[in-house]
């Protein structure tokens, strides 16, 4: 309260009534937050310092840890499923990231035009992605059956040989990559309402100076949408290096571990084989590569984010 | 635009069109464009017709579901308004933390949470599914709750504490009314990530009495050598009419943008 500086005597009463207030709202905010705070501490922070912690021991539940240093760090390196599940989920987050940034931006400007229909539109690309993952993935699965799906059938009604699609080492992860389509309805939706908050004056002004579309979408919509993109393509990030559910209903991390995710392998090694240490190490690196990737994000995002309220 | 629309409609299509269809035909050839016969004795039969009635599933799912929405619900708000309105030392710091977390992947802290759990012998059950949730649970919700918060005019409640209101009647009495919409948003989307969780049940809820929906769809009609896909896309397009009702009543809300309300420019 900047106003309240100036230090009238008349205004001493009201600073003390001030300054009341504020004690009470120190503590009804701390009470307020207690829940939470108590959540940060037991479920957040706590976790991620004990699972550096544990990386650093061996544990299998039943025993208690035990100090081994490095040793499971130096193992990761050796193990070759660690190489092909990193790879993996490396592959499938660069590649859905263009589904859920790219492509989901292109729908929402066809959703965001007036016209009839378009109510229809918008429920059918955001209603697929409601669909529970876990049976996404046996519908897909089925689809793409390599012996009985539909889409062998029709490659075979009109010449073509059958593949194995998700049967397949080399087509499992595309395949996995494809229909991520499917599931873009939350980042679709951020996108319409952010498209939906550009004022209309700035498109008028640009229209009267004669700008064509590419204009237009060149030099308002995406500036205006920056902070959206960035928005989606973080949240993007860090959903994508969690795929699991598809690979764990579907393919059950192969052929050939080529769907092998980052997380399914940490389930199996924690859950499976109750190599806690190990799988810690894990998690670890893999806290690693998220912080980093968003962080490259955060990096570049200046020199490419617009912020309205920010302009100098 | 059409195009696009029958294409992202192929999944719900084919989830339908196996859903109807009578148990065994599944693999009839060649396909038809709608199942024949239509098997609506499908509906009558998911729930029985499995190793394991889906009724002891669906019980735990609607626990789960419930009482970890209606606990960030609680813990969110509380905590939003605390960053929105309130004044107190390290509110920047704590904020900060707090929008951090959101970067903060479940699988970092699930292996610690599960250790924690199972030391107070909970780890093969639902509570660790849900206890987190009365805890601020997920970040996102405290975030969009202050962000509302804030988009209200702090005049209305500054007028009421004058007149002695204290922040709880504030909360109470003033923002949350005006808040309905946004908690029926957030709601919908925690409801929606609850309902068809599968990762975390599969690591508490390990005996039979605790499993969950997706859990019991998977054990009774995906076994690797007698997989029932009819009944399979049948419980699983049941499983989607609460959520899917949910989003269509939402979608006019959706529209306003307002989930997104200050997020450019903040």
């Amino acid at each position: 309260m900047p106003a309240l500086r100036a230090g009238k005597p008349k205004l001493t009463w009201f600073r003390h009534r001030q300054n009341r207030w504020r004690k009470r709202d120190t503590l009804t905010a701390y009470l307020f937050l207690a829940p939470w705070l108590i959540g940060l501490l037991l479920f957040y922070i706590g976790p991620v310092i004990a699972a550096i912690y544990y990386s650093l021991t061996d544990y299998s539940i039943i025993s208690s840890p035990k100090f081994v240093g490095l040793k499971n760090y130096r193992s990761l390196i050796e193990d070759s499923q660690v190489v092909s599940s990193m790879k993996a989920t490396l592959t499938y987050t660069v590649f859905s990231l263009i589904t859920y940034v790219v492509i989901s931006l292109f729908l929402a400007l066809l959703a965001n035009k007036p016209g009839r229909g378009v109510g229809a539109f918008r429920i059918l690309v955001f209603l697929p992605s409601i669909i529970p993952l876990f049976a996404a993935g046996v519908l897909w699965g089925w689809l793409f059956n390599t012996d009985f799906g539909l889409v062998n059938y029709v490659l075979n009604l009109i010449g073509l040989p059958s593949q194995g699609f998700f049967q397949s080492p080399s087509q499992a992860l595309p395949m996995v990559i494809v229909i991520s389509l499917w599931g873009l309805g939350s980042s679709f939706l951020v996108y319409l309402s952010g498209l939906q908050s550009i004022p209309t004056d700035l498109y008028e002004a640009i229209r009267i100076d004669g700008a064509g579309m590419l204009r237009r979408f060149w030099h308002v919509t995406l500036p205006m949408l920056s902070p959206v993109i960035l928005f989606n393509l973080v949240i993007g990030v860090v959903l994508s290096f969690q795929v699991f559910d598809i690979s764990w209903v579907l393919t059950r991390g192969g052929p050939a571990d080529s769907t092998l995710f980052w997380v399914l392998l940490i389930y199996r090694r924690a859950f499976e084989e109750f190599r806690m240490g190990y799988a810690s190490a894990l998690a670890v690196v893999f806290f690693v590569s998220v912080v980093t990737f968003t962080g490259l994000i955060f990096r570049t995002s200046r020199w490419w984010v617009h912020y309205e309220g920010r302009r100098s | 635009m059409t195009i696009i629309g029958m294409i992202m409609l192929l999944p719900i299509y084919y989830m339908i069109y196996l859903a109807f269809s009578k148990p065994g035909t599944e693999y009839a050839w060649p396909p038809t464009f709608i199942p024949r016969p239509i098997a609506w004795e499908n509906i009558r039969d998911v729930p029985n017709s499995g190793d394991v009635p889906l009724w002891g599933y669906l019980r735990n799912s609607i626990i789960y579901t419930s009482l970890a929405t209606l606990g960030c619900l609680i813990t969110q708000s509380l905590a939003g308004f605390a960053f929105a309105r309130l004044r107190f030392p390290g509110r920047n710091l704590l904020f900060g933390v707090t929008v951090a977390m959101l970067l903060m992947p479940f699988v970092v802290t699930m292996i610690p949470r599960f250790l924690l759990f199972n030391k107070i012998g909970l780890s093969d059950s639902i509570w660790p599914l849900i206890i987190p949730f009365w805890f601020g649970g997920s970040p996102y919700g405290i975030f969009l709750m202050r962000q509302f918060f804030l988009s209200i005019p702090p005049e209305i409640d500054e007028a009421a504490k004058i007149d002695g209101a204290n922040s709880w009647r504030i909360l109470w009495t003033i923002l949350l009314p005006q808040s309905v919409p946004v908690l029926v948003a957030l709601g919908t989307l925690h409801v929606a990530y609850f309902w068809n969780d599968l990762l975390g049940p599969l690591i508490y809820c390990q005996s039979q009495k605790w499993k969950t929906l997706p859990q019991g769809i998977i054990f009774n009609y995906q076994s690797n050598w007698n997989p029932q896909y009819a009944l399979f896309m049948m419980s699983a397009l049941l499983m989607l009419i609460p959520t899917a009702t949910l989003f269509l009543v939402l979608q006019r809300r959706f529209k306003q943008g307002f989930l997104f309300s200050g997020l450019g420019g903040r």
